[in-house]
């Protein structure tokens, strides 16, 4: 247990240096791109401080599509020729607003269906041990019912 | 062996005509003047009436119509029909008759003898009587006692003449009433003189040899005999001196005639002469005489009831006669000092003792002065019937006995206790072996004795009447009044009752029950499905159904719409009894197929399927089974629903990262895109 815990620390630790790195690197290059970076990330950032401890599922799957579409969007601006602002683009902030609204729908929806699925699923058998029931009152008359001992 | 009590039916009835009980009355060939006695013919037990035969309107006949009070001799009537001899007036039918009652009867139609009933106008000459009356009636009992039937009804006053002013004398009827039911005691010989009148039972035909002496006695002297001495003192002269010495004087004894009266009248029942003897005697034959050790009596008598008697049987008799008293008497030192010293009879005495010291069961309801008197009679008379509390049969004479004390309460209450006390097997066994077969029919004391006090509504005395009676009509008034003495017979009645509509329900009375028992040995659960149908499981109406379409079959399938309505109701009560919903309805079908043709014997076939109920009762509890174990996975589901859901939700959540990757991957590349196109 103890082994594990140390190893979680360890990759956190070394998520930190790499994300310190990055924005290091980042903060070098350009201080306004470095500024939207850690702005787009805060939703995730809030996530993560309002999920209970032991989940990030919401915060991940923020992190993840507000990430997956930050870089392309930085990239574009630091390899473009032209100096483009993301800190006031309000395309840029529209991608991450839908990044984080995908993120937030992936984290909301996909529980809920899998919920829906398996009620759904238990429905029918139900309907199909029902008619099942019914087919053998067909057959033997009312009397076959049984009390159950539940 | 069974004989129909309607030998006129004529035959089968038509296909079309409604089924009637034993076939039908003898209206069809005689007609009946009931309101026209014939004195003549007149008996204690019977009406005489004028009939006419249908086809031979010049025929001199009459019916003798037998009483409701008695059980008359059916085998003997089937036997004897048709019998044509001298010396015994024939017997030319018999059958049921309508009676002005509402009720039916039996009537037996003899020929009518032209000179009337014989009446002694004073002592007949001894080679008158070897003319006229025992040459033609030896040779008529050769015919009787061939056709296996004993008289039982020879005596003086049954005599009738062939032709008016001959000489020829005939024996009278004899099988309106059970054998030897008329006659009085002294033609009885000793071993069933002390019977009472219904229970002497059907006796040997040494029975008859003996009647016959008495009446030769009869008609020698004129009158009765022992005419003017009281029954006890007269029976008390037989038991001491001897049948033929209590009657006469034996130095008054004609000689011609003198050997018969020996040869008849001994008390002997082993040395009494033979029909063989009798002919052989009136052909001019010598017949050695028979060989009886002397009676000892004793010279003091002793006292009993008033009356002196001088020997064990004469002392049994009175025992018998006065229980009460014997019974004192028993237990005192002084009876049996009198048989050692006085009669010396150390045999008697030594009887007596073990008569004593036998225990008394230990059920009570009994008095035991009754017990010790008739087990000293057992003892000391064993030939002679069984005497308890007043009452006396013979154990071969138990049916007409006990059909004649059920009419009295106390008697029938006494007669209740003697089957109950199993007495009757005792005196049987007791019985030398020759007399233990003095009847073809072996009867079963044990299973009487069971019956008899049997709370079964289809046992109890109506069961042991049916069973000793085989011809006793059915006493129910399901009946109607029928003359019905067969089981098909019955059915027959109950069909034509089940097509009134006031019997709409098949339910039989305790009288039918037992009749029904008896005549077709239904067993108990059939019976009780037929009077309770409601209080009975399914599969016992089956019984009952079962019981009736064998019967339709032995009545030759004749419809039987009534009863097939009744048996309809149990049929349909059967095929409800099947759970299979399928198989209800082929059943239901068929049922109600068969009830319209009143085919009793579809019903049963339509149900009568080998492991229907118990493949159903399997089927039924695997589909119990099955619905429980169906509810059961509902139930388990209904109750993991929510647990299901939220290990699907907990799933769900868990692949948020992995979805979340690959909307990663999506945002990327289409940020990228779009980006690229701005």
């Amino acid at each position: 247990m103890s082994a594990r815990r140390a190893s979680a620390d360890s990759s956190v630790g070394l998520l930190a240096l790499l994300a310190l790195g990055f924005a290091f690197l980042l903060g070098i290059y350009s201080l306004h791109n470095l500024y939207f970076v850690v702005l787009a990330l805060v939703p995730a950032g809030a996530a993560a401080v309002v999920e209970p401890r032991g989940q990030r599922a919401a915060a991940i799957a923020i992190a993840a599509l507000t990430t997956a579409t930050v870089v392309p969007l930085v990239l574009g601006s630091m390899t473009s020729g032209t100096h483009r602002d993301l800190l006031t683009s309000s395309m840029a902030w529209a991608y991450v607003g839908g990044a984080v609204l995908c993120g937030l729908a992936i984290f909301v929806l996909l529980p809920a269906g899998a919920a829906w699925r398996a009620e759904r699923r238990a429905k029918q058998r139900i309907h199909a041990l029902r008619a099942r029931q019914r087919k053998i009152e067909e057959d033997w008359g009312p009397e076959v019912r049984t009390t159950v001992a539940h | 062996m069974a004989v129909d009590a309607s030998p006129a039916a004529g035959g089968t009835p038509g296909k079309d005509d409604p089924p009637s009980p034993d076939g039908a009355t003898l209206a069809g060939n005689y007609v009946f003047s009931t309101k026209k006695p014939v004195a003549a013919f007149a008996g204690k037990s019977h009406t005489a009436i004028e009939v006419t035969d249908r086809r031979l309107p010049s025929d001199q006949i009459v019916a003798l119509v037998c009483s409701p009070d008695v059980v008359p001799r059916v085998e003997a009537m089937a036997a004897l029909r048709g019998m044509s001899k001298p010396g015994a007036l024939a017997l030319k039918d018999f059958g049921p008759v309508d009676w002005p009652d509402g009720k039916q009867r039996l009537a037996a139609i003899y020929t009518a003898a032209a000179g009337g009933r014989f009446t002694p106008t004073g002592p007949m000459p001894p080679w008158q009587i070897i003319e006229a009356f025992l040459k033609p009636v030896a040779q008529t009992l050769v015919e009787i006692h061939g056709r296996a039937v004993v008289h039982r009804a020879i005596r003086a006053d049954n005599l009738y003449m062939v032709e008016s002013g001959a000489a020829g004398l005939a024996l009278g009827p004899c099988v309106t009433v059970p054998p030897g039911y008329e006659q009085p005691d002294i033609y009885e010989p000793l071993e069933s003189a002390t019977a009472d009148p219904s229970g002497r039972g059907d006796g040997s035909p040494r029975h008859d040899m003996f009647a016959l002496g008495m009446t030769v006695m009869g008609l020698l002297l004129g009158r009765e005999p022992g005419a003017g001495l009281d029954k006890d003192e007269l029976m008390i002269r037989r038991f001491e001196l001897g049948s033929l010495a209590a009657v006469i004087d034996l130095t008054m004894v004609p000689p011609e005639i003198a050997d018969p009266l020996r040869g008849l009248l001994t008390d002997v029942a082993g040395e009494r002469w033979t029909l063989k003897d009798l002919n052989f005697w009136l052909k001019g034959g010598k017949v050695d005489p028979p060989r009886a050790a002397p009676i000892l009596l004793a010279v003091k008598p002793f006292t009993i009831a008033g009356k002196a008697v001088r020997c064990a049987r004469s002392l049994s008799y009175m025992i018998g006669c006065a229980w009460a008293e014997g019974a004192k008497l028993l237990r005192g030192e002084e009876l049996r000092r009198w048989l050692r010293h006085d009669a010396a009879d150390a045999t008697a005495a030594n009887l007596i003792e073990e008569v004593l010291r036998e225990r008394d069961p230990e059920d009570g309801g009994f008095d035991s002065d009754v017990l010790l008197a008739t087990r000293a009679v057992m003892a000391l008379d064993p030939q002679g019937p069984i005497r308890y509390h007043g009452l006396a049969t013979d154990p071969y004479g138990l049916g007409p006995f006990l059909f004649e004390a059920q009419r009295t309460p106390e008697q029938l209450e006494s007669a209740i206790s003697l089957v109950d006390q199993g007495l009757l097997q005792k005196l049987v066994d007791a019985r030398p072996a020759e007399r233990r077969r003095a009847t073809r029919q072996a009867i079963n004391f044990e299973r009487l004795r069971r019956w008899i006090t049997s709370p079964q509504p289809w046992e109890g005395l109506e069961r042991c009447l049916y069973d000793l009676n085989p011809h006793l009509p059915c006493r129910s008034p399901m009946a109607e009044g029928k003359w019905v003495t067969r089981g098909s017979a019955m059915v027959a009645q109950l069909d034509k009752l089940a097509q009134t509509k006031a019997n709409a329900e098949l339910k039989i009375d305790n009288a039918t029950a037992s009749f029904l028992a008896t005549r077709l040995e239904a067993d108990g659960y059939t019976l009780l499905a037929l009077m309770t149908p409601e209080a009975v499981e399914e599969d016992v109406l089956l019984d009952a159904i079962r019981l009736f379409a064998d019967e339709q079959v032995s009545l030759g399938s004749r419809p039987l719409p009534g009863i097939a309505r009744w048996c309809g109701k149990l049929a349909l009560r059967i095929a409800e009894s099947i759970h299979h919903r399928p198989t209800r309805k082929e059943l239901t079908a068929k049922v109600e197929a068969a009830i319209p043709d009143g085919n009793i014997p579809a019903l049963f076939k339509a149900l009568a399927i080998d492991g229907l109920k118990d493949a159903d009762n399997r089927g039924f509890d695997a589909a119990k089974s099955g619905w429980e174990r169906l509810e059961s996975e509902v139930w388990a589901i209904e109750r993991e629903a929510e647990r299901l859901r939220l290990n699907a939700w907990r799933r769900g959540r868990d692949n948020v990262p992995v979805a979340a990757g690959a909307g990663a991957m999506l945002a990327f590349l289409l940020t990228l895109f779009t980006d690229s196109l701005r």
